[in-house]
């Protein structure tokens, strides 16, 4: 049969909404972005009595007012996709305020089920609710379920299917009564917002005429462009000021009062709290997890397990998959005949994807653990609690986990920015994350410092990482009183009740935010590690200044004669030696080969160029190419100081040579400069594929990496010239 | 001293009979103090999305505790937890229901 039913699932945050759209659609689910926004859809099919169920699921909301980006996507689903049923979760044991986003949803005038979720906890607490009386007085289906154990998904399909029918006894649809002057106006307003024949229905008419009174900015947006614009904001003029002058108070809040009036009285028949405990066992974990004393050392010790976690247990797949992705690599080149075809498939796919796939197991256990603080509710205390301190730096408490993770790496901490609500926040966070120095610009330091600092290059790494640290908390007061001014967000924050997480809910949550990580990043990474490859590799066909494959030959001629005279004369070992000598000298000319390739191929051109805008900083053209393809990832800054001080890529037992050719072309102020100049300067393109990814906008992006780049070359600007002024250099 | 408070009022701008004297801000009650909700001053955007959590007028709401940096504070309200920075809750007015640990 090809009968479908569109339901759309509602409902306050923590209300259990994810949990009972899982028991709806299983693993059959599709993720995916609203157009235009980085909020997350999520859709999946279930079928059930000869119907083929689609089930979208819309952002969690308090309420139906044009407040956050969420509500305006839930409200705009409801009214213009016009889904045949709406969902809305109610968490039972916080009834009243779930109440209040059911009876905006009421105001609409949309076929309606109300799925009373957690009815358990809500008897656990002693409340007795009659959810048949409710569902008379409200004119909408109460359905109980316990979304955790899966309990009435079975009876919330079968409402779903009766309601779609028209066939529900209960359904039927109520006016909220707001009182007598409210009324008054409102049908003033819906009459006349009717009459101008562009609105479908009187409901959808009454309830825009409510939401003018709530000065709705969506509403009013949507009013300005009718005919009868005038007329409806004369009337909206006159109704709010007889409604000040009665009441003494805005009209918005005079609904809101009403609308919660509305929900008291449903309350009153039919809720009742049979007994009252002092505390529920989530106060007790409370009263110890957000304790005065115990809650930062817990807090500190959560986060230490989750970067444990995430970067020393995620270390052992990803040497695993680094592994996997070499033997490819070789496999793969062995099948291969040479040519500029294997080098591409090699180095810039092969290569490029794999760095890619290597963040997989760091990526997937960082939102385990996000999941799990999620689901447990420990996520809001550990806001709670660090709001104080993130808030001086112009940020919101949650703010507190991606800057932490961008200790180790910038990509998943970027991505973790997804548990922030308000996009100013996100935002902030996502622009002064890449300060924080991540494990890949390690190498960088420690090959650096390690080169030039001697026995203080501990102490110097150190301050590289505090100065990260000090330009986030700088940075992050200029945007904030630049770019995001008068654009705070309210705090107000819900602490939900600890919850026992269920292992299928955390594995779902983990999965849905690791695949878009894959689907939607590899793309943007594989091309640019193939433009980088390019650059790297070309041009070919190069007029090298000397004939090395001449000069090889000679040498091997020279010495294979040299080493058949020594065998004749029975001096075996004498030739042995002979022939690693040989060998040694070839792999000098290779490296020195290798060094003019590089420095004439596109990217070492692109280094000399650069290098009068590095001059002031105390680098080379050396240091120009290694920056640029450092723009690929940090840690790529060290292989290609390798090959540009002929000493090899895997420089290993001979990274002493490659620390005296370093001491020979920087001096120790230079070289603090450069380091200062890897910590600012433009995120890897993998990071930048995040920020692309997480702000949804070119614009952030390209603002990111310029702002980076110019920092970065003041800092290490003033600190160059400002050390020789001193007399440092 | 009422005369200084209606003085006050006045000269804000408040009308007095919205903010009747013996009201406080419900940033300066204490761990385990409740009170009613009187009236939400602050912007539009602010108080629409208080009212929306429950910040209603006549609504009780209770202190629970304050965050191991003394903000922000977490309420009970409407049966559920919700906390707020301390410069919001100063925007919201409540009567005091026990008058116990003032001063």
């Amino acid at each position: 049969m090809a009968k479908e039913i569109t339901i759309a699932i509602m409902g306050n945050p923590n209300s259990g909404k994810t949990t009972l759209f899982n028991n709806l659609t299983g693993a059959r689910q599709k993720v995916g972005n609203w157009p235009g926004v980085t909020v997350e859809k999520k859709e999946g099919v279930t079928t059930f009595n000869g119907y083929t169920v689609r089930v979208v699921d819309l952002p969690g909301t308090y309420s139906l007012t044009a407040y956050s980006l969420e509500e305006v996507i839930a409200r705009n689903y409801i009214i213009k996709e016009k889904p045949d049923v709406v969902v809305d979760v109610i968490d039972a044991s916080n009834l009243e305020r779930n109440l209040y986003l059911a009876a905006q949803l009421i105001d609409l005038g949309v076929r309606l089920i109300f799925a009373l979720n957690m009815v358990d906890v809500s008897e656990a607490r002693g409340q007795a609710i009659d959810h048949e009386k409710l569902s008379l007085l409200m004119g909408v289906p109460f359905i109980p379920t316990v979304g955790a154990k899966n309990r009435g998904t079975r009876e919330l399909l079968e409402a779903i299917v009766r309601v779609a029918e028209d066939r529900d006894s209960v359904s039927r649809h109520i006016h909220i009564n707001y009182g007598r002057e409210i009324e008054g106006e409102t049908m003033k307003l819906q009459a006349l917002i009717y009459s101008d024949g562009s609105m479908p229905d009187e409901h959808l008419a009454r309830w825009m005429g409510i939401k003018l009174l709530e000065n709705d900015e969506e509403v009013i947006k949507e009013m300005e462009k009718i005919p009868l614009k005038r007329e409806v904001f004369d009337q909206l003029e006159r109704s709010t000021a007889h409604l000040e002058e009665i009441f003494g108070e805005d009209s918005e809040i005079l609904v809101a009062d009403r609308r919660y009036g509305f929900i008291h009285g449903a309350l009153k028949e039919t809720f009742q709290q049979t007994r009252r405990d002092k505390y529920y066992l989530s106060d007790r974990v409370d009263m110890v997890l957000t304790n005065r004393l115990l809650g930062f050392p817990i807090f500190i010790f959560f986060i230490w397990s989750m970067f444990q976690l995430t970067f020393n247990v995620g270390q052992y797949p990803m040497e695993w998959i680094d592994t996997g992705v070499q033997l490819l690599g070789r496999f793969i080149g062995d099948l291969m005949g040479e040519g500029v075809l294997k080098d591409l498939i090699v180095s810039g796919v092969i290569g490029g994807v794999g760095g890619v796939l290597v963040f997989l197991p760091n990526i997937f256990m960082l939102f385990f653990c996000i999941a799990l603080f999620e689901d447990t509710g420990y996520m809001a205390r550990a806001a709670f609690i660090m709001d104080k301190v993130m808030h001086t730096l112009g940020l919101h408490g949650k703010s507190f986990i991606p800057m932490i993770m961008g200790f180790g790496c910038n990509v998943p901490a970027i991505m973790a920015t997804r548990v922030l609500e308000s996009r100013r926040d996100r935002i902030l966070t996502i622009l002064i994350n890449p300060l924080i120095s991540c494990s890949a610009r390690l190498p960088v330091y420690v090959l650096i410092a390690g080169s030039l600092f001697g026995v203080y290059a501990g102490n110097v790494i150190f301050s590289v990482y505090v100065l990260g640290i000090a330009l986030a908390i700088v940075m992050g007061q200029v945007f904030k009183r630049t770019i995001f001014r008068g654009e705070i967000a309210p705090f107000v924050l819900e602490l939900p009740p600890y919850r026992m997480p269920t292992l299928k809910g955390t594995v779902i949550h983990m999965w849905e935010r690791g695949s878009i990580f894959i689907k939607k990043m590899g793309g943007v990474i594989l091309v640019g590690s193939i433009l980088v490859w390019v650059l790297s590799s070309f041009p070919q066909t190069l007029s090298f200044s000397r004939d090395y494959d001449m000069e090889k030959t000679k040498i091997r001629v020279q010495y294979t004669l040299r080493e058949a005279a020594l065998i004749q004369s029975g001096q075996p070992e004498k030739a042995q030696f002979l022939s690693k000598e040989m060998n040694l000298k070839i792999a000098e000319i290779e490296a020195v080969r290798k060094e003019e390739f590089q420095e004439n191929s596109f990217l070492g051109r692109s280094g000399k160029a650069i290098a009068p805008v590095l001059r002031p900083l105390g680098f080379d053209w050396k240091g120009g190419v290694a920056l640029l393809a450092g723009f690929v990832a940090k840690e790529i800054v060290v292989s290609t100081f390798g090959v540009l001080y002929q000493i090899g890529e895997d420089g290993g037992e001979e990274g002493e040579s490659l620390r005296s050719a370093i001491r020979t072309a920087m001096t120790p102020l230079a070289g603090y400069a450069f380091m200062v100049f890897v910590l600012v300067y433009t995120p890897c393109l993998a990071t930048v594929a995040a920020i692309r990814r997480e702000t949804g906008s070119w614009g952030w992006t390209g603002f990111s990496v310029a702002y980076s780049l110019i920092l970065a070359w003041i800092l290490a600007f003033v600190i160059y010239q400002g050390g020789m002024v001193l007399g440092l250099g | 001293m009422e005369w200084l408070s209606t003085f006050w009022f006045q000269w804000l701008k408040i009308p007095s009979k919205r903010c009747p004297v013996g009201s406080r801000k419900l940033s300066e009650l204490r761990t385990g103090e409740k009170g009613v909700i009187e009236r939400l001053a602050g912007e539009g955007r602010f108080r629409r999305r208080l009212m929306e959590m429950g910040f209603v007028p006549g609504a009780e709401i209770e202190v629970e505790k304050y965050a191991p940096l003394r903000d922000p504070i977490e309420y009970v309200l409407k049966g559920y937890h919700v906390s707020l920075r301390h410069d919001e809750a100063e925007k919201v007015l409540v009567r005091p229901r026990e008058a116990t640990g003032e001063g």
